[in-house]
This record gives C-alpha cells, structure tokens and sequence, in this order.
C-alpha cells in the first residue's frame, strides 16, 4: 500500500514544492523536497490576469467550468435513456446502432479537426462556448452510453413490469423506477464526462481562437513558448486546475462506489 | 516579472505620444505610419509571442491593443497572440477552411507552407508604401513562391534575426580558457568543449537534438553549411530548390563531429537527443552548460533570471568553407480570400514603419525587417540596452535560408533531426545517415 | 379468438420494437448530426492525394493506403502502439486488481487513500504529462536526484533520451494516469460479490489465495471484460503523453499512432495520408473489437 500511495502521489509533491518556490528556484543542485525559498507568488498571480505573460487564469477557470457543466448535464440528459432504451428494448438494428455508436471512439481525434472546424464555422459556432459542448457531449457518448447501459443491464426488471402491469407508462416507469437505483450510475458518468472535457485541449485548441474563450489546458499551453519555461507558474497553474476535479470527486466519491457496487456488477 | 525598465516606462511614454499623433494622421514624428483615414470593417489578426520574461512582449500588446486600435476608431479590430507551437496548427486549420484570420505573422519556416499552396494575397509595392529594397534579400525569398529569386511577393518580412553563440565566462576560466576568446572555429568549438567538460563538471556545449523540433536544425545547419554542406543549394545566390545537396561531404563531416561531441567526447549533455532549445535554455542558466547556440532573446532573459551569470557572446564559429548562420525571422502574410485587404495592409503599414519595427523586431529579440528601421534612431536606443545586439547586426550577412519549399517543414522538423539522431544513438554512420537522408528528400521533392 | 389475441401481439411486439426508439434518438441524432460529415469526409480524403503545394485534391484511388502501409515509420508506430497498449493495460489491470485488493481490505482512511490514489487519473493527461516531464528532467528531476543521491548512478540519466528506455518511462506515465481507472472499477466488483459466498469458503478453511481465484475471480469476470475493454481502446488512441513529452522521439520510439497521424497531417501536410492511416487503425480495432469483445461473451452470455 504505501508503494501505491508513494507511486501515486510522489509526482504531485514534486509539483507542489516547485510550485512554491520563485521562477529560478527549480534549477537546483541539491537535493531538497521543501520548497526554498517558500513563496506563494505563483497562486497569487494567478488570480489576476497578466496581459503581457498572455494568461487570464480567472477567465480560462469560468470558460472550463461552464463548458464543462453544460457537458455533463447534457450527456446525462442524452446519455441516461439512451443507454435505458439499449438495454431493454429490442429494435431494428439495434446491435447496428450500439456498435455505429461505438465506433465513433475508435477513430483518432486527429483525423477530424478540419471536418468538424469546418462544420462549426458554416454555422458561425467558432470560439463559442457551443462549439465545445457539442464537441465533447459526442466524443463522451459511447463511454457513458457503454458504462450506463451495463448498469441498467444489471438492474432487474421486475419492478418495473410490476409498474407497468399497475397500469404506469413505460416512460413513468423509466423515470421513476429504473433511475433512483441507477443514480450512482449515472454519478459515474458525470464524474467521467467532467474529468475528460475539463482536459481536454487538441478540439479546444483547434476550435477555440480567441484569448478570453480560451479553457484551462490552453492557458497552460501558453508557457511553453520560445524561451525558458516558467516551470513553477507552470506548476502552480496546473495544482490550481486540479482543484475542482478534485473537489467533485471527493463530494461525489461516495456515490459513485456504490454505484459501482449495487449497480451493474450485482451478481 | 520584472520587465526592464526601458520598456516600461518609455514604452509608456510612446505610446501615450504615439496615440495621439496616430489620431492626427501627421507623419512629422519620425518612425510612425500615417493614419489612412478610411478604413472600416472588420480584421482579425494573429500573432504569436515568446514566453512571458522576453521583455518587449509588452510591446507587442500595446501595440495589438492600444495603438492600433486607437488608429483606426472605426475598424473592427480583434487580435490573438498565440503560444509559439499553437499557432502553425491552427492557421493551417483555419486557412484551409477559409477563414480568420485575414492577417497572420508566421515564422519564417513556415512562410512557404502557405505560400507555396496559394493561400497568401500578393502584395505590391505601391500597396504596402514600402519600397521592397528595404528589406533583406533572404526575407524576400521567404515570401516568394518556392522561394524564387523573382516575382510578386505573398507576404512582407517583420523581423529578421540570426542566431550567435552564447557562453558562460566563469566556467571558461574554470576550465583554464581565456574567457574574452570564444572559440572561432567549428572544430575550437569541440574542443573547448571537451576541456570544460574534463576540467569542471560542467557540460562543454548544449546540443538541441530532438525529433519533430524546429530548434534541431537551426544549431545544426550552420555547421553543415560552414562545412561546405547544404539541403539544396541555398548557398548559392540564386537557389533553385531543385539540387539536393544533403548527402554531401560538408553534412557528413558535420554529422561526424556531433558524433565525435556527444559519443566520443561526451562533452555534451546525455539529454541532447530529447532537449530542444528550452532545456538547453535552463541548463545554461543554471550553470550545467557552458556554451550553447540560441536567438537574441535569450540573453535578455538571463539578464532578468541571472543576472549575476557573466555571459561572453561570440559570431557563431566557422569551419573550413565558411561562416553561416540560418536566416531566422517572420512574416506576415494576408489570407488571399480576405475581404478586408486595405485594414491588412493599413496594420502592416503601422507595424513596419520605423519605430514601431524597431521595437517591435528588438522586443521579439530579432531586429526590424526593414534598413530604415535598422538604421532609426529608436533602433540605436533600444540597441544600448540589449546584450549583443551588435553581434546580431554582424551575423546577419551571414544569413542562409530554410528550405523555401512546401515540403520545408517536414525536411526541417523531420529528416534533418532524424538523421541527427541516427548519428547520435549509433545507428548510422554518418555517411550512411546523410545518404539515407539524401534520399528521403529526393522522394519527398518527386511528389 | 385466438386471431384476435395474435394480432393484438403481433401489434403490442410490434409497438414494443418501435418503444424503444425515442429513448435511443437524441443521442443517435447527436452523433449522426456531429459525425456522419467528418467521418464521410475522412474516407472521402483517404482516396484523395493531396501533395504539399496545393490545397487542392484528386482522386488517387488506394494509393494513400499503399503509401502508409509502406511507411516504415507508420509500422514502426503500430508496433509501437500495440506493446504500449498490451503494456500498459495489462499492468493496469493487475496491479489495479492489487490496489482494489488492499483498498477493499482496509480498515481505516478507507475513503482518504482511495481518493488519494485515484488523484492521477482526476487531473488529466495534461498534467500528468508535465508532472512526469518535470520528474524525469535530467538535470533537475527528481528522479535522477534521488538516483545519483543515493548512489546507485554516476552521472544523471536521461530516460526520454534513450532509445532503449523512452518508451517505458512514457509507458510509466500513462500506467500512472489509468491504474486508478481500473483500480476503482475492480473494488466496485469485489465489494459486490457477496459476503456469505467468501465467508462460507473461509470457514472451510481455505487459503486467500484460493478464494481469490476460485471464489472471488469468477464474479469479476465480467468487471475485467468490461475494464479491460475500455483501457485498450483508451490507451490504443491516447496522444497528449507523447505529444507533451517527447514529440514521438527519440528516433521514433516514443510515436504512437495517433501522433504518427498528428505529424502527417499538420507536419507534412499530407492529410490525404493522414486519413488512409486513420481508416486503417479504425479497421483494425474494429476487427480487434468484434474479436475479443464476441470471444468473451460467447464464453459468459450477457456480458456485454
């Protein structure tokens, strides 16, 4: 265990000490885990925007936070009863449109940058909050699609018969039935939909052109120029990034073991 | 971040002045561009910036933000400025779907990608108020088609610059060398090298060798050239593109004397084959190497990291047949399908006239694209503060062209840095890895 | 009677089939809308040539694919690829399964040192990647200051220089980001499995070994279909490490597929053989995929 703990959690140290320390600190001789000299100049930089240095942590935050949460709720809102209808109903092509919709996770991204740039730009969504929803809701679908529809498939249908046998509408019965146990189920789903569209940066890139739409992965992008690189700002901007992934999935960690657990792999 | 102080307060000062005479339109102040006084609609530009320390990056926004909108009050104006590596991706995204920017400035490697697939507006003389003589006879190659020696220009040079070689003094009295003689051959170079590395613990010289890195070539091809070597025949006054000339002797004994630096000696830090110039930027701030081959901006840098490292600057060396250097720089290019031509070249207007090139080029550690520039008064002034600036003024005859080809970048960031590191990691010899090469590029040009 | 009765089925089946359909549409519609033009798009330009000075294309018909298949460095990245997948999924899964083990053994901080190990897979492969960057640094890093410190090397080392060494350490990094992937999926399996099965083993007296592979394996199957499943193909298309790390070098050893398809594209510009290697690696883990995924649930009927 301690090898875990230490294997997981070495790197961030490292990253913490450099973040603390002044520009030139990290070019260092000797050995020495604590920061020296302690600073907290590169956190508190960060709250400001710096035109020159071309970083607005502030801005890049908000942008990450509200493409983020439009995501999930979204591939909650599409993903939830498209998984439900994969798992208990059967229709025409229904392995056809499963796979189709598997498949699109197979392809590399790289592929379809000039494709989809072109698309967003013929309806004008270039540099728009929209551009980036859409984006990461299709590329979310088929992991939340695949990891829902296990969870439904291991719930048992016979309270929901039971409700339709009283004479509730299928859709009732979805609602109000098959979710509530499913919740953690889908609390695992957005912890995976956050955690991949809040890094997400070559789509980002691609799409995004404008300094104050920029999200967080950009703005640490933007450190790595011609010249030396900033490595404690750098470092600091990436601890500062970290922090509400965290945050969601220590609030959330409950939720989403035991849905795990009582979900789909009851046995 | 401390910036120098030139900059601050004087940029200050400018451009409080320059706002106001822009709005006047008059030309009475040396150094700035008249106001044309119809121009409206829309333009977007990009640009891209060094990291945040070079100072005169402030300069850059000031002038994407403050001055050049205060010229035009009714033009819609926007500008980016990009990290170094995020733009050529996006601009190649975004120009072949047509769109924004109207405007870019590019690196002068990239120019042709652009240029040579018909993306850029030609650009006249009478356009641009310029006279095309201003400029260097190598930036303008950069912006003709496959880099002809004639024909319409499709985009106009912003700064050019060369590199030189940087060296730390105190570990070359260290190492028993006299600080103030920097070595002036290629074959000193390694040498010298090999006495740091043997005397002190330090490294001798910094190698960038890494794969898929622009950096890669721009210390190697000087050397190349300085053994007579060369991709194509850009040594020649008037290249053809067509000769290829990789697998020559010069290349190979340049090859072989990486070979004899990294392997041999093992003067040169273990971590070249996966360092660009950033690595090699921090270890020489840090005193872990002693020389290394970097642009005009870099010292600026150390001045504000380190300014305790006493830094000695020299031409970069030369071999048996000459001195080169790689005629460094950028662009600015216009979309061809722009429907704002008149704002495109009313910003390049503003951006080259004297002051605004000379701060601009010395801000971006380069020096203005243009002789009046070079010459101005703002020019001198803005020299004084920054290390080296001669040097790069004397470099700059020396300058040679990238491959002016669109198959440029792949050649540059691809073959080059691969054969390199066949050499490197023993793989190749060196006569085998410039073959090898030789006939990779002739494959490429035969699409 | 019986007519009526069959045709009031025949008709309630046929309702039943058509139920199902509203549920799946949004999330059809979103995909067909998003990707059914760059998809056609792709294969469109895979049969295009598009050379590096123009921005026009012709028909080349399969001479893209035949270029690619002969590339020797798209090869050298497919092998590349497959032992980073094989590699990293495999060390994912077992040693996720230890950690799950531990986890699930643990008394106290339970919920801490869950949370603390599945820390790297929260932050992203951005992070990830300049965290390790900045580990492996060879002057500065910590590991080659712990290495030399402690004696056990000379001189500092560069991991991400050597040919030998590269793609294991940026393996190393990617095992780092997706361990916990696996990890948290496993202790959902074990901490279904029911208590009275194991209890009952245990009382017979038999070893944690045994009842680990005999008892408590068996119902993780399906957990290991699934997990198993998501990391190969999440590994197979991973490109940010590489990219951040090591640009694909040294001397291509560190290039992976997608990277490969990244440096032809916007490298060499050559997005008419960037889209033929594409279709390619679509083809085979498309083939991968009905392979492993149809072997595997013949074996335990309604895994997937």
């Amino acid at each position: 265990m301690v090898g875990y703990l230490l294997f997981a959690l070495v790197p961030f140290g490292w990253m913490l000490t450099a973040s603390l320390e002044p520009q030139t600190s990290p070019y260092r001789e000797h050995l020495s885990y604590l920061p020296s000299p302690l600073t907290f100049s590169n956190y508190t930089a960060l709250i400001r925007a710096d035109p020159i240095a071309n970083t607005d942590f502030p801005t890049y935050f908000v942008n990450s936070l509200i493409v983020v949460i439009c995501t999930v709720i979204l591939a909650l809102l599409v993903a939830v009863p498209a998984a439900y209808g994969f798992s208990r109903y059967r229709f025409f092509g229904k392995d056809v449109v499963l796979y189709g919709v598997m498949l699109q996770s197979l392809l590399p991204l790289v592929n379809f940058l000039i494709p989809l740039y072109i698309m967003l730009e013929h309806f004008d969504l270039l540099d728009t909050y929209a551009a980036l929803i859409i984006g990461y809701l299709t590329f979310s679908l088929p992991l939340n699609i695949w990891i829902l529809k296990s969870f439904f498939d291991g719930i048992p249908t016979d309270m929901e018969m039971s409700a339709r046998l009283d004479g509730a509408s299928a859709f009732r019965a979805f609602l109000e039935i098959a979710i509530p146990p499913a919740v953690p189920g889908i609390v695992a789903t957005a912890i995976f939909t956050f955690i991949l569209a809040w890094d997400e940066y070559l789509y980002a890139l691609t799409m995004i052109s404008t300094a104050d739409m920029r999200t967080l992965p950009l703005g640490i992008f933007a450190y790595f120029s011609e010249g030396a690189p900033n490595w404690s700002a750098l470092m600091a901007t990436a601890i500062a990034m970290s922090v509400p992934v965290v945050v969601v999935f220590l609030v959330l960690q409950k939720y989403f073991l035991a849905a795990l657990t009582k979900g789909a792999l009851k046995y | 971040m401390a910036v120098s102080g030139y900059t601050r307060r004087q940029a200050l000062q400018a451009a409080a002045g320059a706002a106001g005479l822009a709005a006047t339109g008059v030309w009475s102040k040396p150094g700035l561009a008249a106001a044309t006084a119809d121009i409206t609609g829309k333009l977007v530009a990009w640009d891209w910036s060094d990291a945040p320390s070079v100072p005169g990056v402030e300069a850059q926004a000031e002038f994407y933000t403050k001055y050049f909108p205060g010229m035009y009050k009714d033009l819609k104006f926007s500008s980016t400025i990009f990290g170094y590596t995020d733009l050529l991706p996006k601009l190649t995204v975004a120009w072949r779907a047509s769109n924004q920017p109207d405007l870019a400035r590019t690196a002068i490697q990239w120019s042709q990608q652009f240029v040579g697939t018909d993306q850029c507006a030609t650009i006249t003389e009478e356009e641009l108020g310029i006279p095309f003589k201003e400029f260097l006879p190598g930036a303008l190659l950069s912006v003709r088609k496959n880099g002809a020696g004639e024909g319409p220009l499709y985009g106009i040079p912003t700064n050019n610059e060369v590199m030189f070689l940087l060296y730390n003094k105190a570990i070359f009295t260290k190492a028993g060398l006299d600080p103030n003689k920097p070595p002036t051959t290629w074959d000193e170079l390694a040498a010298f090298s090999k006495t740091i590395h043997d005397k002190t613990g330090s490294y001798g010289y910094g190698m960038c060798a890494q794969q898929n890195q622009g950096n890669t070539p721009y210390r190697f091809m000087p050397m190349a050239w300085a053994y007579g070597g060369a991709i194509f025949d850009e040594l020649l006054p008037h290249p053809t593109w067509r000769n290829i000339g990789i697998g020559n002797d010069g290349v190979v004994a340049a090859l072989a004397l990486y070979n004899k630096m990294f392997n041999i000696d093992k003067s040169v830090q273990p971590s070249a084959m996966s360092d660009n110039q950033t690595n090699v930027q921090t270890l020489f701030l840090d005193g872990k190497v002693a020389m290394c081959i970097d642009h005009p901006s870099f010292p600026q840098q150390v001045q504000q990291l380190k300014p305790d490292l006493d830094m000695g600057g020299a031409l970069l060396p030369t071999g048996p047949v000459r001195r080169a250097v790689v005629l460094g720089g950028s662009n600015f290019h216009i979309r061809k399908t722009t429907t704002n031509k008149p704002a495109a070249l009313a910003l390049m207007k503003a951006y080259l006239a004297p002051y605004w090139n000379a701060r601009l080029g010395t801000g971006a550690g380069s020096e203005g694209s243009t002789e009046i520039s070079r010459a101005s008064d703002e020019q001198k002034l803005l020299s004084k503060d920054l290390p080296f600036n001669d040097l790069v003024f004397d470099m700059l005859p020396f300058g040679v062209n990238v491959p002016l080809v669109t198959q440029g970048a792949q050649i540059w960031n691809n073959t080059i840095p691969g054969m390199i590191q066949q050499v490197l990691s023993g793989r190749s010899t060196p006569k085998e890895a410039a073959a090898a090469a030789a006939s990779q590029v002739q494959q490429m040009m035969a699409t | 009677m019986t007519e009526q009765v069959g045709a009031a089925s025949a008709r309630a089946v046929w309702r039943e089939r058509l139920a199902g359909i509203p549920y799946v549409l949004p999330a059809v519609l979103v995909i067909v809308a998003v990707m059914s033009y760059p998809f056609a798009y792709s294969i469109y330009l895979s049969f295009q040539g598009t050379p590096s000075y123009t921005t026009e294309t012709h028909f080349t018909g399969l001479a893209n694919y035949a270029v690619v298949l002969h590339d020797s460095v798209f090869l050298h990245s497919l092998i590349t690829t497959v032992t980073w997948t094989i590699g990293c999924t495999i060390v994912d899964i077992v040693f996720g399964m230890g950690a799950a083990i531990i986890v699930n053994g643990l008394r106290w901080f339970r919920g801490p040192i869950r949370a603390a190990l599945m820390l790297p897979y929260i932050v992203g492969y951005v992070i990830a990647s300049y965290a390790w960057l900045w580990l492996y640094q060879a002057e500065y890093g910590l590991l080659n200051q712990v290495l030399t410190s402690w004696n056990i090397i000379s001189e500092p080392v560069s991991l991400l220089s050597s040919l030998t060494w590269a793609l294991p350490a940026v393996m190393l990094v990617n095992i780092w980001k997706t361990m916990p992937f696996a990890m948290i999926m496993f202790l959902a399996g074990l901490q279904a499995i029911p208590e009275q099965t194991v209890m009952a083993a245990e009382l017979d007296g038999a070893s944690p070994m045994r009842i680990f592979f005999e008892i408590k394996l068996p119902y993780l199957r399906r957990v290991l279909v699934i997990t198993s499943t998501l990391l190969t193909f999440q590994n197979f298309n991973t490109f940010t490490i590489p990219y951040i790390m090591t640009s694909g070098g040294p001397l291509n050893e560190t290039e992976i597929v997608s990277n490969y398809i990244y440096n032809l594209a916007f490298t060499n510009l050559n997005f008419g053989g960037a889209a033929a290697a594409s279709v390619i690696v679509m083809i085979g883990l498309m083939a991968f995929a009905v392979v492993y995924v149809g072997s595997l649930s013949r074996r335990q009927p309604g895994v997937v």
